[in-house]
């Protein structure tokens, strides 16, 4: 029999072994939910959210939400050189107007924007669309810490989409653990994505192509509208007020899109998208309809745009300079002022932009369909042309 | 809440903590009875009254059935002078049909509400197929069943019957019978608990020991990983067949072939053993942290090399409850030995196969109604019947053909003892054991005999691949799963040769770095694979619905 000495040597031992593997556990599934938890499919939204956090506190002027429309109509640097405003797009492909609240608030732990443009596209989705769509909302809530907030936020996000439990909102890992084996073969490049930033990208994603006319552009622009189904106006309503809240000024954009008959709930989400501007109105905050100013903005259905909803990096320099220019003039949003290391970077970006547009048009000269997007892969290739090498050289280990 | 998920995980975590550190020892056995009673009131509150009406009944029969008894003797024992021996015979026999009239009356009423709950809806409709009337027109009880019936019921009885046979003495506390029959761990999918070997562990007072607390985590953790990584993601395959229409087909799709029926029923063996199984570790693993040793329900089945041996190893305490309560009253009872010895004394009984049957007759009848009852127990539908009668048949022709398969093995010089005889038994047993889920996995006895056919008219690899898809599993999830049974055949190999009940204990043989490594690794693999979240459909445990 073990004397006392013993028997306490050998319960202190046990309780450190006890202790050790809760925290190697926790440790673990900690480092997984961070690194391994997001699909390949969207890594580079969850890179996108990743430098935004990188940016130095308080230095961005104008927020940009949204879906896809978001990342592939705007660019931040080219914004930058144009009006002198700082801005990041917090954009998600398939993202629908439940992840607006949510990214603003991830945002807002870091960032005071001067101004917030949320694209209204992703409120006119039909109900079921919307309640369907969890994956982005995952991608918000792992990139935030785990505290009130985020089980508040969770709660929330629950009841308005479907099959998502409020545990797995606040702890993602119990959703998408199954990627976990699949992802690792990635492990290095998530790491390495960690370290880096912040990025001289600025959130930007393009495809390298120009429209192949799947769809014939027979439709225009109206300003007809269509109710919103109850909840969906919940939702729209409660992010509102959450900005009004806040204080926040805030702008709502329709992205241009090339709209055709043969795509009717297309059709029915731009009359949505009118609605929800309404909406807003009402609330005091404005909004801007860049479907209605197509033509206006100097757009080609044909040259501008990859598919019929997304603008390529020639659209986006286009309605860039458009909505800019609107948020300057119009919206007076001015420049913060910045100190010189961030403006160093800013400064670096544009270089980055023209470096990446010259890469985007010689893909797109080569016919190489490539997405290209915030990664440090990308960010170094870019850098290539930035140093001086010829884009056609940089073009050459992408093979569409 | 389902034994796997965090609500009875922090209710099990709460209810251990309040059961070790409740200071007066002698009555921690109230603990457990509060944490079993919320545990079905939550699960089951609409239908707790059945529980209810199964513990006062059957308590109070016991103590009846015990003060006869008692009284019984203390009478006969006083009038021992007075009384002349059919006096005392006579008295004795009145007793003993007071006793009878009040087990036969406890019983009637017990099952009858298993029965009406359980079974009258599907005998009212085949009655009214029978007659020609719509199934639908005819009378249904629109109840579910509540929580665990046939499982407390089960418990319950056996417990009356050991009463009645006076092979235990009844509990005289309410509360403390109440315990043993809705003990929260095993009402579940059991194990059938018998009186004798649960009770007194339930009150007597337990401490937290650390080799309890370790093994028993292990249990609970293999019991996770068999339940969430195999069964589960099994489930989904199995799920997505019946909603294709299986072999018949659904909407576009136009049925699969024999070779995916195989599949499928290899995947349901692997499933059914893997959540039952499962079940009962997470249910043993609580119990043991618990101190309380909970009876073993399942030994390598699939090791089997007879049918017989096979249910001495799945669900061994329903085995040995139909062991006790059904088979042994109709082998040793007084109608069985006069057609033993009505057999015997005839002309037939006289040559060797007519000594051979006298034997053993009425004990496979015995069995074959024996495994009729587990059939039935399974549930209401022909198919459960069939499965009941298909186990039976096997068993009751083992019994009856045993001298022929005896002489053809020794014409055939087969050794025994031999590596591939043993192993030609085990498959003979398993495909025998295959061709019971069949019945279980088909809708109903018609289509359980088509899948059959197909299964051995329509083998089709290419088909068979190009099926495997509609069935929503990735090559990731098939690569798990796979990985994951080889990892149970091996732990079973291992227990098989060591003779040892739990992986727990084959660990305990390790080093305690080893040990921790294991459950480190185990915990991970739970946790990476194991079908839990909003991804997945959470499976009920199979045995929950029986």
């Amino acid at each position: 029999m073990p004397d006392n000495t013993d028997r306490k040597k050998i319960n202190i031992r046990r309780t450190i072994a006890v202790i050790t593997m809760v925290l190697a556990l926790v440790g673990s599934v900690v480092f997984m939910e961070k690194f391994l938890c997001i699909p390949d499919s969207q890594a580079l939204d969850q890179n996108r959210i990743l430098m935004l956090h990188k940016e130095p506190k308080n230095t961005i002027d104008v927020l940009l939400i949204g879906s896809s429309a978001t990342y592939s109509g705007f660019s931040s640097a080219y914004a930058y050189e144009k009006f002198g405003f700082t801005s990041y797009p917090y954009a998600i492909g398939g993202g629908t107007c439940t992840m607006w609240k949510p990214a603003l608030q991830d945002t807002l732990r870091n960032q005071r924007p001067k101004l917030v443009v949320v694209d209204v596209f992703g409120g006119g989705y039909e109900r079921e669309l919307i309640e369907s769509r969890s994956s982005q909302l995952y991608l918000i809530m792992n990139s935030f810490p785990l505290s009130a907030e985020k089980i508040r936020m969770a709660k929330e996000i629950s009841q308005n989409v479907n099959n998502v439990s409020a545990a797995s909102m606040v702890f993602p890992f119990i959703k998408c653990h199954s990627r976990v084996p699949i992802n690792l073969l990635r492990l290095k490049e998530r790491l390495e994505t960690e370290k880096f930033g912040p990025s001289p990208l600025k959130g930007l994603e393009t495809r390298t192509r120009t429209r192949q006319l799947a769809f014939v552009d027979d439709a225009s622009f109206t300003e007809e509208t269509k109710p919103l189904d109850e909840k969906t106006e919940g939702v729209v309503r409660d992010f509102l007020e959450y900005c009004k809240s806040e204080n926040l000024k805030v702008l709502f954009v329709k992205y241009p899109t090339v709209l055709t008959q043969q795509d009717p709930d297309e059709l029915l989400v731009n009359l949505k998208a009118n609605r929800i501007c309404e909406i807003a109105e009402e609330y005091g905050f404005t909004s801007l309809n860049m479907q209605k100013d197509f033509h206006k903005i100097g757009l080609k259905e044909r040259e501008d745009y990859y598919n019929h909803g997304h603008t390529n990096i020639r659209g986006q320099k286009k309605v860039t300079g458009y909505l800019g220019s609107y948020i300057q003039k119009t919206l007076n949003i001015a420049p913060t002022e910045l100190d010189d290391s961030v403006r160093a970077q800013w400064d670096q970006s544009v270089e980055y932009f023209h470096a990446l547009d010259s890469l985007s048009e010689e893909l797109i000269r080569q016919g190489k369909t490539e997405s290209l997007g915030e990664s440090p892969a990308l960010a170094a290739d870019v850098e290539r042309i930035v140093n001086g090498e010829s884009p056609a050289a940089v073009a050459e280990k992408y093979h569409g | 809440m389902a034994l796997t998920s965090l609500p009875f995980a922090i209710f099990a975590i709460i209810t251990g903590i309040i059961y070790f550190v409740y200071p007066k020892k002698e009555q921690r056995w109230v603990i457990l009875l509060i944490a079993s009673c919320f545990f079905y009131l939550y699960n089951s509150f609409r239908y707790a009254a059945f529980i209810v009406v199964t513990i006062l009944t059957i308590y109070f029969a016991a103590v009846k059935m015990d003060d006869i008894s008692v009284e019984t003797r203390k009478t006969v024992r006083e009038k021992k002078a007075e009384w002349s021996k059919e006096e005392k015979k006579a008295f004795k026999d009145a007793a003993a049909g007071r006793k009878k009239k009040i087990l036969a009356l406890t019983l009637i009423l017990n099952f009858g509400i298993l029965f009406l709950l359980k079974y009258f809806n599907f005998m009212s409709g085949s009655i009214a197929a029978l007659v020609g009337v719509s199934p639908e027109s005819a009378p249904q009880i629109r109840l579910l069943l509540p929580l665990g019936i046939s499982f407390y019921t089960f418990i319950a009885t056996g417990y009356l019957i050991d009463v009645y046979r006076e092979t235990v003495k009844p509990e005289r506390n309410l509360f403390k019978f109440a315990l043993f029959v809705s003990f929260f761990p095993q009402i579940i999918q059991g194990p059938i608990s018998q009186y004798g070997k649960l009770h007194d562990q339930l009150i007597e007072p337990h401490d937290l020991e650390w080799i309890n607390f370790k093994q028993g985590i292990m249990n609970i953790t293999w019991g996770l990983f068999k339940k969430l990584v195999i069964a589960d993601c099994s489930w989904k395959a199995i799920k997505a067949y019946y909603a294709n229409g299986g072999i018949n087909g659904s909407g576009d799709f136009a049925g699969y072939g024999g070779t995916m029926v195989l599949f499928i029923t290899l995947l349901y063996a692997l499933q059914l053993y893997t959540d039952f199984s499962g079940g009962i570790d997470i249910s043993r693993g609580i119990c043991r942290v618990l101190g309380i040793d909970l009876e073993v329900n399942f030994r390598q089945p699939y090791f089997s090399r007879s049918i017989s041996e096979y249910w001495r190893r799945w669900h061994i305490s329903l085995g040995a409850w139909m062991k006790n309560y059904v088979f042994y009253p109709i082998a040793m009872s007084e109608f069985s030995k006069r057609v033993t010895r009505a057999i015997a004394s005839s002309s037939f009984g006289k040559t060797p196969v007519g000594k051979h049957i006298s034997k053993v007759f009425m004990t496979a009848v015995a069995s074959f109604i024996v495994f009729l009852f587990v059939g039935i127990w399974h549930g209401a539908n022909s198919k459960y019947i069939a499965f009941g009668v298909w186990n039976g048949l096997i068993i009751m022709l083992s019994a009856m053909l045993g001298p022929v398969y005896a002489g053809s093995r020794k014409a055939l010089h087969i050794n025994e003892n031999a590596a591939w005889w043993k192993l030609f038994q085990m498959l003979r047993t398993f495909v025998i054991v295959l061709v019971g889920y069949v019945f279980d996995i088909a809708d109903n006895f018609t289509n359980a005999m088509q899948m059959m056919y197909l299964t051995l008219t329509d083998q089709n690899v290419g088909a068979f691949l190009s099926e495997l898809p509609s069935l929503g599993m990735r090559k990731v999830e098939y690569l798990a799963v796979m990985c994951s049974a080889m990892l149970v055949l091996y732990i079973s190999i291992r227990l098989e040769q060591t003779k040892i009940d739990t992986p727990a204990e084959l660990l305990e043989r390790r080093s305690g770095l080893i040990q921790w490594i294991c459950l480190f690794g185990l915990i991970m693999l739970i946790l990476l694979i194991g079908a839990y979240g909003p991804a997945y459909d959470p499976a009920e445990f199979v045995y929950m619905q029986f």
